[in-house]
């Protein structure tokens, strides 16, 4: 693959990396723990993933252009750690494909298409994935761009036709909670801004490496101050307390919204739009997971037979995975270990392996480049 | 390669959806589109009924159907242990789904709001085919009749009954409008309570049949009346609409509204006494509210202070004054303000009676003194129906319509000068 | 002797053509690699000559030969050519007459050098392979066989040919209102006249074992990108094929994907719009035979502009333009999102409208995703019926079809009223679309669409566009992504996709993103410095964003 990703582009693969089921999932999350202090914790959490971003995006600008992730860690870490790493990665990211897939078609059938069977829809999308994934991430990375930039007049828009119904008092009272309620209703949102390091997978397919870092950043800070808008726009209209109860806040909020007698119960738009978003980060985290397959069991995973046997087995783990929608709070708290542990841990500890084996080789005889 | 693939993927992808069949499509023709529901308590059992509109006659659009229907809307009600299975119990009568997404209107019946709303509010916040938007009225007695009741003006009665709320709380602002996710909003806010608008046909029995419609006054209308009080959910008081206007004036939720006085001492002033029947009418366009509690020490009641500020213009005059001088533009403004002050304090009154905190003064301490509101919190009713209101208004008359001198005083004027 | 007899034998094998003869002012034609190729040389005696070729064209009663000179069996000199394809009247004039009047003085014509100096005719040729000969008589040369020499060939290419009209597919209020023709000089002289600069390049191409018709490749050096000069070279050459009766085949032979609805090759009737083309850095085919010109490579933003978009100001040009891309969609989309509204997402319309639709699906037999279907295709059908009607039958047919029809159904309560407005209404908005191939990849998708919107609703429709930008977003026309300058993001050239900004402010071309196909950029500054006629004027042109080594 030729290395033409942009800044532009990576930060909009960063941005929907993270977004599409953050917006959905944190609201609830953060004023579960805090009520109207939700928007601190945010901002908390803006600020140290801002860090982390800036770490892993470092990480990620060392990468040499055209060589794999994987394979440059093989380079510099030695075979082992490489192998173990790419497969743990793919396994990762395939993991958040299965349950982001499982959690965008809970959504779909609750709010859109009640009776149509679940398992019809992932298969559609599985097919989709497929076909993106067989065009490259190239693609991908030009429609994430055209997606963010229709993401903010849309924004606006909603926020001007909510504005009516927006009430400033229900901020108030400012600091009810204490430092560590706000710490910890932070630690969710910042468990999805670690999404970032998605960078690791991109930097070796950008124009210039060091693009990596600031596209990272930007990622997270575009990423994070649209939550922060959805967050804050909940809070305004709703309340504390009735976010609690919703489980797709955001969407309930559009469904508010009323122009005249015409423009009614329209939030299937914005819905769609959505789900437009949620395609593209499914599809980077499937072809996430496939080049990390290519790469670690060096054997084509992009191309047909082998990319439809793990299109077919991302269908049925996600189908049947799942017995039960429900348990939550284990669905969350899982999940956040889970993107605590791959996101962040296991690069560090990588870049760790990394110095370290360095260190040994250069110590020892020549390059470790193969 | 990847030109195999989209070759072998995309047919492979339209195959799969065009046989998969559709289980969620339902033409239009095979839903109930329901305009206004009624829910209601009988005993232990739900009741639950809907207002459907029939779309031929309701459109002007070509059908090729004569005969059948040739009144808008039909009314049939279904009872249930639970509201979804009343819902659902329909469909052993009606040959088409509901659908309740353009349902405007949800009368609450009288004994429902007496046992608590929260149930009902519970099924609209979990499914996703109610709407949150609808409006919320509620009714005494029997919420059926007033479906069955048909509007002259609008077509659609549900869509009649939600504008009459709306032009109302736009014109008038003595009654509120209430929607699903505001009452939702106020029952789990720091006051738990809300209000709820009253609906009832004025007239006795509604008019349902087409030969009572087909006359140019019917003899029954539907008519907004008192306001309703819930506490924690309940169903616990009522208030006039006059007391309402007051409340409304307290929430920051009067939008315009028209108030009417004697001219009293101005024509005492000019013409001696006896001439107070004349009234004027001012028309108040904008009108905005603030509120400061004040914490006092441990033991004495609270304060609060409500300052108004509204402005107006005069509608109509009967009064002999001159307009043109600045100090009967001034009396005027003074009656009013007096009048606006004993509006709220009557109003702040009946909701004290009734000790309940539907103003949002708890909102308002738990943000402005969150330390002291955890202390208050659990003696809030008692706390509500002690707290002495200092009200404050300053209205300023800013126009007074086209004419400066009233026309009683012209005619006299006239008359003065044959004599 | 033996050589001639040689020549008899096989006449049809495949060898490499040989260009013709040096000295010529004519460029050489690349001819066919295979084919039917005859080989050998022509024998020096005119007799000879002369029976071999009308043994090769069996003695058609429109090929002229004639001997001068000499005796009635040994001429000095021979003339050969085809009666359809030359100008009578220079062929007597200037060929016959200065050779009848030469051979009355008694010598025959010696060398070529006299031949040069005798015969006013500025294309001269010399040859002396059978093949050559073949190629130059069936392209309307006459040939002059000399004693003793091979043989000369002289342009006398003439014949009956349409004249220049104006065009009957891309037509503009304002603006040029000439048109290509089937004739391939014709076609270059409406190019060159436009663009008077030497740095027009034109290369020549025989394509076509039986027709052999010539193809003209046309760019501007220094502004076209070397690598799809490079590559459309490569694929014109590689054609091998009986036919080339149309611009249409060659499209097809040289387009690079198969499988997309969506067309990466213009075709265009008009000169101008094939010369803003050439000074955008595309590349013109020009085929002999077709009045429609191939511009390559050519992305999808270049199929909603128009002609006309430049010759008229650029406020109405602006709102015109977003029209087109509004139609595109409209044209996609509409009977998708009406059957998905109507079936699946019947809360998003407003109440009057629901109620509305309601009453006019009373009694309607056709669930609403057969009803479309039909009339759609219904709509298609009467479409196709207009361009076979002939023109006296056509337009009664045409309101009949529309208005009848439609309404006769409608009473009928076949279908309801809004699904004819929503069909009638797609199809005038496919018809805005300014380029015909694109509007009938509109057509197709508009079917795929329907489809899914009418299974899965507005999900469905969500991933059928999905799946059409992905394929958009990844198509290449030559070597450029097809979605350039929307993606990959080119601010520059933003400037005249949706709008089209005024004359004064197009400073630069369009550049090219920076791929390795593309090689490298040609010249990017439009305009030069001192023709900017307002007051903050005095910023250079632009530098271009990407490299640009021009390559000169």
């Amino acid at each position: 693959m030729s290395q033409s990703i942009t800044k532009l582009q990576g930060t909009a693969i960063v941005l929907m990396a993270i977004s599409p089921t953050a917006m959905l999932v944190v609201p609830k999350n953060v004023m579960n723990v805090v009520e109207q202090d939700a928007w601190m914790s945010l901002v908390l959490s803006i600020a140290v993933a801002a860090v982390a971003a800036w770490g892993l995006g470092s990480f990620a600008s060392q990468a040499i252009g055209g060589v794999p992730y994987q394979r440059w860690l093989r380079g510099k870490a030695g075979r082992w750690v490489a192998t173990l790493g790419g497969g743990l990665l793919a396994a990762y990211y395939y993991s958040i494909a299965s349950v982001a897939l499982h959690e965008f078609i809970s959504f779909v059938s609750a709010e859109v298409l009640e009776y149509t069977p679940k398992t019809v829809l992932k298969g559609v999308v599985v097919l989709v994935l497929m076909f993106m994934a067989a065009q490259g991430i190239e693609a991908t990375a030009r429609i994430c761009v055209l997606a963010m930039l229709a993401m903010a007049p849309l924004m606006l828009l909603a926020f001007v036709l909510l504005l009516g119904e927006m009430d400033w008092h229900q901020l108030l009272p400012i600091a009810d909670h204490s430092w560590h309620s706000v710490a910890l209703g932070g630690i969710v949102p910042f468990g999805w801004f670690s999404e970032s390091a998605i960078i690791l997978l991109i930097a070796p397919y950008m124009i210039r490496q060091k693009d990596a870092v600031g596209s990272a950043v930007n990622g997270v800070l575009i990423s994070g101050s649209m939550l922060l808008f959805t967050v804050l726009q909940s809070l305004l209209v709703f309340g504390p307390r009735l976010v609690r109860s919703m489980d797709y806040a955001p969407f309930e909020l559009f469904a508010l919204i009323e122009v005249g007698n015409f423009f009614e119960r329209v939030e299937v738009l914005f819905i769609v739009f959505w789900m437009a978003t949620v395609f593209l980060k499914l599809g980077l985290f499937f072809q996430g997971a496939v080049h990390l397959l290519e790469t670690t069991l060096r054997m084509p995973f992009r191309r047909m037979p082998l990319l439809a046997g793990i299109g077919l087995l991302l269908w049925l783990d996600s189908s049947t995975s799942w017995p039960r929608d429900m348990n939550e709070t284990l669905t969350t708290s899982v999940t956040t270990a889970l993107l605590f542990g791959c996101n962040l841990l296991l690069p560090l500890l990588l870049a760790a392996l990394c110095r370290l084996h360095g260190r040994v080789e250069r110590s020892g005889g020549d390059g470790a480049n193969e | 390669m990847n030109r195999r693939m989209s070759r072998t993927l995309l047919p492979l992808a339209l195959m799969v959806i065009v046989l998969t069949g559709c289980w969620d499509r339902t033409e239009l023709n095979e839903l109930s589109i329901t305009s206004a529901t009624a829910v209601d308590r009988k005993g232990d059992r739900w009741v639950v009924s809907y207002q459907v509109l029939i779309p031929s006659v309701v459109s002007g659009a070509s059908g090729p159907m004569k005969g059948g229907a040739q009144l808008p809307i039909t009314v049939y009600t279904t009872e249930g242990p639970t509201i979804r299975e009343a819902i659902y119990q329909s469909t052993l009568e009606s040959p088409r789904t509901l659908f309740f997404s353009h349902n405007r209107v949800l009368i609450v019946g009288e004994e429902l709001a007496k046992g608590g709303l929260s149930e009902l509010i519970d099924v609209y916040l979990r499914n996703s085919d109610s709407r949150e938007t609808v409006t919320v009225l509620i009714a005494k007695g029997e919420g059926r009749k007033i479906l069955e009741q048909l509007l002259q003006i609008q077509i659609i009665p549900g869509d009649g009954i939600r504008e009459t709320m709306k032009t109302e709380s736009e014109n008038y602002s003595a009654l509120p409008y209430v929607n699903m996710y505001s009452l939702a909003k106020a029952l789990t806010s720091e006051s738990n309570s809300a209000v709820i608008p009253e609906i009832f046909i004025s007239g006795g029995a509604p008019v349902t049949s087409e030969e009572q419609f087909n006359s140019t006054t019917m003899s029954s209308k539907l008519k907004l009346g008192k306001l309703a009080i819930l506490r924690d959910g309940r169903l616990v008081g009522w208030l006039k609409v006059r007391d309402a206007l007051g409340v409304n004036f307290i929430r920051n939720q009067v939008k315009k509204t028209v108030i009417s006085l004697g001219c009293g001492q101005q024509n005492e002033a000019t013409e001696g006494p006896g001439h107070s029947s004349s009234m004027f009418a001012v028309k108040l366009l904008h009108s905005a509210t603030t509120i400061k509690p004040v914490l006092q020490g441990g033991d004495e009641p609270l304060r609060m202070l409500v300052k108004v500020k509204a402005e107006g213009t005069l509608l109509e005059t009967d009064c002999k004054a001159d307009l043109d001088r600045q100090d009967t533009i001034k009396e005027m403004e003074r009656q009013l303000e007096e009048e606006i002050r004993s509006v709220i304090r009557n109003g702040f009154g009946e909701t004290q009676k009734l000790q309940t905190d539907i103003v949002g003064f708890a909102d308002m301490i738990h943000r402005r003194y969150p330390k002291r509101w955890r202390e208050m919190k659990k003696a809030w009713s008692q706390a509500y129906a002690e707290i002495k209101l200092e009200t404050q208004v300053d209205f300023t008359l800013r126009r007074l319509g086209l004419t400066s001198k009233s026309f009683t005083k012209l005619d006299e004027e006239s008359r003065g000068g044959e004599e | 002797m033996m050589r001639w007899f040689g020549q008899l034998l096989p006449p049809f094998r495949r060898t490499r053509s040989s260009h013709s003869g040096g000295g010529s002012t004519a460029g050489t034609r690349r001819g066919l690699r295979r084919g039917d190729e005859l080989t050998g040389s022509l024998s020096r005696r005119v007799a000879d000559n002369l029976s071999l070729i009308r043994e090769l064209f069996g003695d058609s009663v429109d090929l002229i030969s004639r001997g001068l000179g000499g005796s009635a069996g040994q001429p000095w000199l021979g003339i050969v050519y085809l009666e359809p394809l030359v100008d009578a009247d220079l062929v007597n004039r200037c060929v016959l007459m200065p050779l009848v009047d030469k051979v009355k003085e008694n010598g025959p014509v010696e060398g070529i050098g006299q031949l040069h100096d005798l015969l006013p005719i500025g294309r001269l040729a010399e040859l002396d392979q059978i093949g050559d000969l073949m190629t130059h008589l069936l392209s309307g040369y006459t040939i002059i066989l000399l004693e003793g020499a091979a043989a000369f060939a002289v342009s006398t290419i003439g014949g009956e040919k349409r004249s220049v009209d104006e065009p009957t597919s891309q037509t503009v209020t304002r603006g040029p209102k000439e048109s290509f023709t089937e004739s391939l000089l014709t076609n270059m002289t409406l190019l060159r006249r436009r663009l008077k600069s030497p740095d027009l390049r034109v290369e020549g191409f025989t394509i076509g074992r039986r027709t052999r018709t010539f193809v003209n490749m046309v760019y501007m050096e220094g502004i076209a990108a070397p690598g799809p000069v490079k590559e459309i070279r490569r694929r014109l050459g590689r054609i091998d094929v009986d036919s080339i009766l149309d611009s249409g085949y060659i499209e097809e032979f040289i387009q690079e994907e198969r499988w997309t609805p969506f067309p990466t090759i213009q075709n265009t009737e008009r000169p101008d719009a094939a010369s803003a083309g050439l000074l955008e850095g595309q590349i013109a085919v020009v085929v002999d035979g077709s009045p429609f010109v191939l511009l390559a490579p050519s992305t999808f933003v270049k199929f909603f502009q128009s002609s006309e978009d430049y010759y008229q100001r650029y406020d109405i040009s602006s709102f015109l333009r977003m029209i087109r891309y509004i139609c595109f969609f409209v044209s996609i989309l509409l009977p998708s999102l009406y059957i998905a509204v109507t079936t699946f997402h019947q809360e998003m319309l407003p109440t009057p409208l629901l109620i509305s639709l309601a009453s006019q699906r009373e009694g309607v037999p056709f669930p609403a995703l057969v009803e479309a279907l039909l009339m759609e295709l219904t709509f298609e059908v009467l479409r196709e019926a207009g361009v076979r009607m002939p023109r006296v039958v056509g337009p009664a047919i045409s309101i009949v079809g529309a208005l009848v029809l439609g309404q006769a159904a409608v009473q009928a309560g076949l279908v309801s009223a809004a699904m004819i407005i929503v069909v009638s209404f797609t199809a005038i908005a496919n018809f805005v679309i300014p380029s015909v191939n694109m509007a009938a990849g509109a057509r197709l998708i508009r079917f795929v669409l329907m489809l899914v919107g009418g299974t899965l609703g507005l999900f469905g429709i969500m991933c059928g566009l999905m799946v059409m930008v992905v394929h958009l977003v990844s198509l290449k026309s030559f070597g450029i992504p097809y979605m350039t300058p929307l993606a990959p993001l080119v601010w520059n050239n933003l400037k005249d996709v949706w709008i089209r900004v005024p004359w004064p402010l197009m400073k630069t071309r369009p550049t090219l993103p920076r791929t390795e196909a593309a090689g490298g950029q040609g010249d990017v500054r439009r305009q030069a410095e001192g023709s900017e006629a307002d007051s903050h004027a005095n910023s250079a042109s632009r530098e271009p964003e990407t490299n640009s080594n021009s390559e000169r």
